[in-house]
């Protein structure tokens, strides 16, 4: 982690430990605990004099009197000082709490009371704290459904929100359940479990709230402001605070008031709100069927807690509606329990079968292990003679650190016999983790990891596919494919391509969108498709519904069952296709898991590789660019001849990318001068070859020939035999004599260059054929020009008129160049080239050019230019 | 395997602690090896505090069973035998518990037991009681019965604010030792604080519901402010718990008379003379009796009452004083001083008034209050107040104020009658000093007052007086004078 990251936030080690998966497991244990000793509780009996006192203070004063629930009513009141019971004067409440456990619920017992400023001695009856048996088992039955679910969905999941989440959900129902006590203030362990249960009452709409704001769907503003999550206990907390220091220091006793009551409410109202918010925002009916269930299933359980609960018992006190209010909470684990093992919701893999057995082997398991630790406490015990509650205790543990290793060694095996495949997952995983890295050839990668999942699920084959460039029309190419039969060949290298049956490309743009938004397998033989199929599509989300039913349909026919997508950096990279199983069984999730995960990896790799591949590919070109400028280079002139009354002048103005433009000067011993400007097609060395090719023959065939024309037609002839017809070169070729000022030329398809006359009228040079190299038929014909003083012969490729304005629609164009050369005419050529360069700056706003630009000016001189141009020493 | 190891660590350390507080408990507190032997002796304790005595003695000699060598049950048993009457029980313990207290190797128990017992007549510690309580203070500071042995100290000194601190310290090291609670009421009565009273009887009741004097002693307090239903009722459980509690039965009789039911409370007098006609207690009751009925201005049934003693019990000391009494009631002083000055002479002549200051004390007392009980029946108010002040002279060095009221009142009252109003509100001082709301003193302060035209401090003590009035039965006799004071009082306002 970079440095900055470290420092920036100093809380984020500890908010991480705080939602680890071994925080959550750590709660988990901790409320089992909790839950086995309120169980414990519920089961003593506990004498109650009906009132709630004050644990601060030196009185003992009634804070209030709880409703009687049939019982007879305490004659005690709200403010009474309790001086003595049974006859006995009572310092503490503790002493006052011993008392009171000396005797049976259905005794009445004297108290001394101080009321009104008087004392009076009254027989109070005394009431069990125990509930009623049928709706305590009630209560017990539906904890132990939330705590088997809860448990059942955090041990099968990754460390994944919303199923911790709903763990802790489940725990807190589970308290809330195991703590419906009548309750007293005074005893320690009833004080235990009130404030289990006021915490536990607290804090599970906080959790239901989050729950439903992160799951089927994470909210987006939860997202944006990740403060928000905490933000939601803060007021359940509070209320928790107050209600600990009610205990203490209130004047009523603790208790959860009408106004908390409601707004404990209002979160399940908002819990519900996001949830049914996520269930009708769903515009995919395949994932709605998945929340269907848990979603009316949670809106059956809390609608009546809310009505029968908390409205009517815990607001106006009616009593008896304990059942209808909680029952239908059992709803919530059942729901959820049937979307998880039938849609995989959470993404957790139950296996309900082999779990149940497992489960009832485990619990043998734990059985042995607990009696046996129990046993063998005991025996111990008896060797310490009054041995002291913290002695047992300690023995106890003792015993059951020393059985520990041999119940881990049977349930080990007992794992190993149930979940062996899992276990071979998580070699595998290990083993990819460890190859993957190393495997930078992508056919390589493909082929072995390909390879070795198939022997190891035991596939008929696979495929793998690529997305098509860059393209985002979601067109794959298929990169590799094994088939079973590579199983079998170990010690060969694996098979270039063994899967033929797949098509190389696949189109799957709704697919391919579902895939990348989701990141998780993608069936491609839902039933559902079938009925999509047949709707008429009349919007556009039925009308994409229907298109990626086609587009299953499809991959069904081809033998491809499964998708799974190959994401990295939120990008959908490839897919991998699955055929059916031999057995025709189903994937299993720890499968589904697996192949996910090394989709993930090999995505990653895949996209490494053709990083690396780019970079590669990058760096030839740029060699390859600087040897073309090397060559290109050394194809101009290094001088440029000079003739008395003639002023020659040349300029190549190279771009980023070296392309064909090339010049040349040949000085024949017969004084004439052939002047030749080309644009070779193509860029980079390609071009530069084609260049330097065309450079050599017109050298060779300019000395002996005096016909431009036929100098083009020879070499037409040879490019064309030499290389292929997308290479070929536009080419000017001028032979000019200085004495007479004569000028024959022949164009291969070049701009025509420009003669601007001394009096400023312009002629083109437009004699000539057809590119050279493009056509083995062409002929060319032949011009001849004659040159007075003061005319001007411009040459140029097309870089110079095919230069971008600032919009980068417009050229800059022949007419623009025609008028600045008549402009500039009586300028040397070398002005004139300054000219044209801030010409062009202006047009195009860039200093540098798209393409090659290359000028060839020559100017015969008057007689005061001549002389001018002797004063400066030239030849 | 680490955290396997840390379980183990976990372990030991808590069954070190086990042990070692197993160890602490069984050596600390424990009275015996043998753990029930200790619960039934600390049961019985509490039972011993409670005045539970016959589940005292139930409970320690169960105790006493399980371990013969348990010295603390021993002597827990002599108190209960001895609460009980049980002579001859109490006797035969008290031996038992002297050898084994002897015979007991923890010096802090040894010093405990023997404590306890040096305060029963007839043990060996007997003569050591002043030397084992200094050890005890320096030992056991908060020992309980220490601090209760010096409670009872401070209330028989008549330092009442002292008592009261120490019964409270009594209370915070055992917030249910009965007596404390009959001592902290009484001390509240005499000082006048009547709530503080009945709300310390009523715990007294509560912590000891089988007992009468709980009852009894509550009935007192709330007789003293004039709730006669509410101590007619006290005085009725007390006799329910106890049929022979004859201090409630002869608080029945006075609670009636108070009232003006004189035959009724006559009649019940009678019976309980009759009940307790053949007991030891026959002499105490009547001598109970005669007391209330010259309080009471019943001299007819004090002159039948009196002549009954007289012939009955010819030989005891007392029998002399009230032959002398009743002649003088009847008229014949020159007869009555006869027999008082025989019968002083007779007590001047033996040999317990010659060794005894106690004794001398209480024979010239007698003789001067017997002439103040002339002059007051005789009128002669100048010797009256000459009498009268010679008894308070003799006993106002001696007596706390509290034992001085009959004393202190019958003076003022000579003082008053004789019109020295101010030096009568100076002898009642110290009464109002000590208790502020003592009906009769207050009812005479505010005639001196309004005799002596104070207006202020005679207002003062009348709301003093009604304070107390208004909350008592109609029929209380402080109830119907209130508005006589009140018009007086007024009287003297108007004319200021």
């Amino acid at each position: 982690m970079p440095p900055e990251r470290q420092n920036s936030n100093p809380l984020s080690g500890f908010y991480g430990l705080l939602l680890s998966r071994g925080a959550h497991l750590s709660v988990g244990i901790a409320v089992v605990i909790a839950v086995l000793f309120c169980g414990f509780d519920a089961t003593r009996t506990r004498p109650s004099d009906g009132t709630v006192w004050s644990l601060a203070g030196q009185d003992l004063e009634v804070l209030d009197v709880l409703p009687s629930g049939g019982a007879a009513p305490t004659p005690l009141r709200r403010g009474d000082i309790i001086v003595g019971i049974n006859h006995r004067i009572m310092p503490s409440p503790q002493k006052a709490a011993e008392e009171l456990r000396r005797h049976e619920p259905g005794q009445a017992v004297d108290y001394l009371v101080r009321r009104d400023g008087r004392q009076v001695t009254m027989p109070v009856p005394l009431r069990s704290t125990r509930v009623d048996l049928e709706d305590y088992t009630v209560n017990v039955l539906l904890a132990s459904v939330y705590l088997i679910i809860g448990f059942a969905v955090f041990l099968r999941s990754g460390n994944d929100r919303p199923a911790s989440l709903f763990f802790m959900l489940c725990l807190a129902f589970g308290l809330y359940f195991m703590t419906n006590l009548q309750q007293t203030n005074y005893f320690l362990g009833a004080l235990i479990t009130q404030n289990i249960g006021a915490f536990a009452r607290f804090v599970l709409p906080a959790i239901f709230l989050h729950f439903f704001l992160v799951f089927p769907t994470k909210k987006l503003r939860l997202t944006r402001h990740p403060f928000l999550a905490p933000l939601i206990y803060l007021l359940p907390v509070m209320f928790y605070i107050r209600f600990t220091l009610d205990q203490v220091i209130g004047r009523e006793g603790a208790k959860i008031d009408a106004v908390t009551w409601i707004l404990l409410g209002v979160y399940y109202v908002l819990g519900l709100v996001a949830l049914l918010h996520s269930y009708f925002n769903y515009r995919d009916p395949l994932m709605r069927q998945r929340v269907r269930i848990l979603t009316f299933g949670t809106l059956a359980a809390v609608v009546p807690f809310l009505i029968f609960k908390i409205g009517l018992e815990e607001l106006t006190y009616r009593s008896g509606l304990t059942r209808l209010g909680a029952v239908p909470l059992v709803m919530i684990p059942i729901s959820f329990g049937y979307c998880v093992a039938r849609y995989r919701v959470l993404q957790i893999d139950l296996l309900l079968k082999r779990n149940l057995a497992h489960g009832l082997l485990s619990g043998a398991i734990w059985i042995v292990y607990l009696g046996g630790a129990w046993w063998l406490g005991g025996r111990v015990l008896t060797l310490l003679p009054d041995a002291s509650p913290l002695s047992a205790a300690g023995v106890t543990l003792a015993v059951t650190a020393v059985l520990w290793p041999a119940r881990a060694r049977l349930q080990r095996s007992l794992d190993l016999g149930f979940y062996r495949s899992r276990d071979n997952m998580a070699g595998l995983l290990e083993e990819f983790s460890k190859e993957i890295p190393r495997l930078l050839q992508r056919e390589a990668l493909l082929q072995r990891v390909g390879g070795r999942l198939v022997e190891v699920l035991g596939l008929p084959g696979m495929a793998v596919y690529l997305v098509d460039g860059n393209d985002d029309d979601g067109v794959f190419v298929l990169a590799g494919a094994v088939s079973g039969g590579y199983a079998a060949m170990t010690g060969t290298e694996p098979p270039a391509e063994t899967g033929d049956h797949y098509p190389r490309r696949l189109g799957l743009p709704s697919i391919a969108a579902v895939l990348e938004e989701r990141g998780e397998p993608f069936w491609a033989d839902a039933g559902e498709a079938l009925e999509l199929d047949e709707r008429p599509a009349i919007t556009r989300e039925q009308a994409e519904l229907k298109a990626r039913a086609l587009e299953q349909f499809r991959l069904g026919d081809i033998g491809i069952q499964l998708l799974v997508p190959m994401i990295t950096q939120n990008r959908l990279v490839g897919i991998v296709a699955l055929p059916p199983r031999p057995d025709e069984a189903d994937y299993e999730a720890h499968e589904l898991q697996l192949l996910n995960i090394v989709a993930g990896q090999v995505a990653l790799q895949v996209e490494n590789s053709r990083l690396y591949e780019e970079e590669v590919a990058k760096q030839k070109l740029e060699e390859e660019m600087v040897m073309a400028r090397q060559i290109q280079s050394r194809l101009l002139p290094r001088v440029i001849p000079v003739f008395e009354g003639v002023e020659i002048q040349a300029v190549n103005i190279s771009s980023k990318q070296v392309s064909g433009d090339y010049y040349d000067m040949i000085e024949r011993d017969d004084g004439v001068l052939g002047i030749v400007i080309a644009d070779v097609s193509g860029k980079g060395m390609p071009a530069s070859i084609l260049a330097s090719n065309i450079q050599a023959a017109l050298r060779a065939q300019c000395d002996n020939c005096e016909s431009p024309a036929v100098v083009l037609e020879r070499i037409n002839r040879q490019i064309h035999a030499s290389t292929d017809p997308q290479h070929f070169a536009t080419l000017f070729l001028a032979l000019f004599d200085p004495a007479t000022r004569r000028l024959r030329y022949s164009s291969g398809g070049h701009n025509a260059p420009i003669i601007i006359r001394a009096d400023s009228t312009v002629e083109l040079l437009e004699e000539g054929g057809l590119p050279l190299g493009a056509f083995d038929f062409g002929s060319y014909d032949e011009g001849n020009v004659q040159l007075e003083p003061g005319d001007l012969l411009f040459l140029y490729t097309d870089g110079l008129t095919e230069t971008k304005g600032l919009d980068g629609d417009e050229d800059f164009g022949e007419d623009r160049l025609n008028d600045l050369l008549r402009e500039a005419r009586t300028d040397g050529v070398t002005s004139i080239f300054e000219n044209i360069g801030d010409r062009l700056r202006d047009f195009s706003g860039r200093t540098d050019a798209d393409d090659d630009i290359t000028m060839i000016g020559l100017k015969i001189q008057g007689a005061d230019e001549a002389a001018v141009a002797n004063a400066g020493g030239r030849r | 395997m680490k955290w396997i190891l840390t379980v183990f660590v976990v372990a030991v350390l808590l069954i070190g602690a086990g042990v070692v507080l197993t160890d602490g408990d069984g050596g600390g507190d424990a009275v015996s090896a043998d753990p029930e032997a200790h619960l039934l002796c600390e049961e019985g304790m509490e039972y011993l505090h409670s005045f539970r005595w016959n589940r005292a003695v139930e409970t320690l000699s169960e105790a006493l069973e399980l371990d013969p060598t348990l010295a603390e049950a021993s002597v827990g048993l002599v108190h209960a035998y001895a609460n009980l009457a049980r002579g001859e029980d109490a006797k035969s313990e008290l031996a038992r518990a002297d050898s084994l207290t002897a015979a007991l190797a923890d010096d802090s128990r040894r010093l405990v037991a023997a404590f306890r017992l040096s305060r029963s007549a007839g043990s060996r510690y007997f003569s050591m009681a002043d030397s084992l309580m200094k050890s005890l203070e320096n030992e056991q500071p908060r020992n309980l019965y220490l601090l209760v042995t010096k409670a009872r100290s401070a209330y028989d000194e008549g330092d009442e604010e002292l008592a009261k601190r120490r019964w409270k310290e009594v209370i915070e090291v055992d917030p249910n030792f009965t007596d404390s609670y009959n001592m902290l009421g009484y001390g509240e009565l005499n000082r006048g604080n009547y709530e503080a009273a009945i709300d310390y009887m009523q715990k007294y009741a509560f912590l000891a519901p089988e007992l009468a004097n709980p009852h009894d002693s509550l009935g007192e307090v709330y007789m003293v402010v004039g709730r006669y239903e509410d101590a007619e009722a006290q005085f009725v459980q007390a006799i329910q718990k106890q049929p022979d509690f004859y201090h409630s039965l002869i608080n029945l009789g006075r609670v009636h008379l108070k009232r003006g039911q004189v035959a009724k409370g006559t009649d019940i007098l009678e019976r309980v003379r009759k009940q307790v006609a053949t007991t030891d207690m026959a002499q105490r009751v009547d001598q109970d009796i005669i007391t209330m009925y010259r309080a009471g201005g019943l001299d007819e049934e004090l002159d039948r009452l009196t002549a009954s003693f007289v012939t009955t019990y010819p030989s005891s000391d007392i029998s002399p004083f009230y032959r002398a009494v009743r002649m003088a009631y009847m008229g014949n002083y020159r007869e009555g001083q006869a027999v008082m000055d025989s019968c002083v002479s007779t007590w001047r002549g033996s040999s317990y008034y010659a060794i005894s200051e106690k004794v001398r004390f209480n024979v010239d007392l007698l003789a001067r209050i017997y002439d103040g009980i002339v002059a007051d029946i005789s009128g002669e108010t100048q010797t009256a107040v000459r009498v009268w002040q010679n008894v308070v002279d003799t006993i106002a060095d001696v007596l706390p104020v509290r034992d001085q009221a009959d004393e202190r009142f019958a003076f003022a009252s000579a003082l008053h009658n004789n019109g020295q109003h101010d030096p009568a509100l100076e002898v009642l001082e110290p009464l109002m000093a000590v208790n502020s709301r003592d009906f009769k003193v207050l009812e005479l302060a505010v005639e001196c007052y309004v005799a002596t035209n104070r207006p202020d401090a005679a207002r003062a003590a009348l709301e003093r007086y009604k304070w107390c009035t208004e909350r008592s039965d109609p029929d209380f006799p402080a109830r119907e004078r209130a508005p006589v004071l009140e018009e007086l009082v007024r009287g003297i306002e108007v004319d200021s």
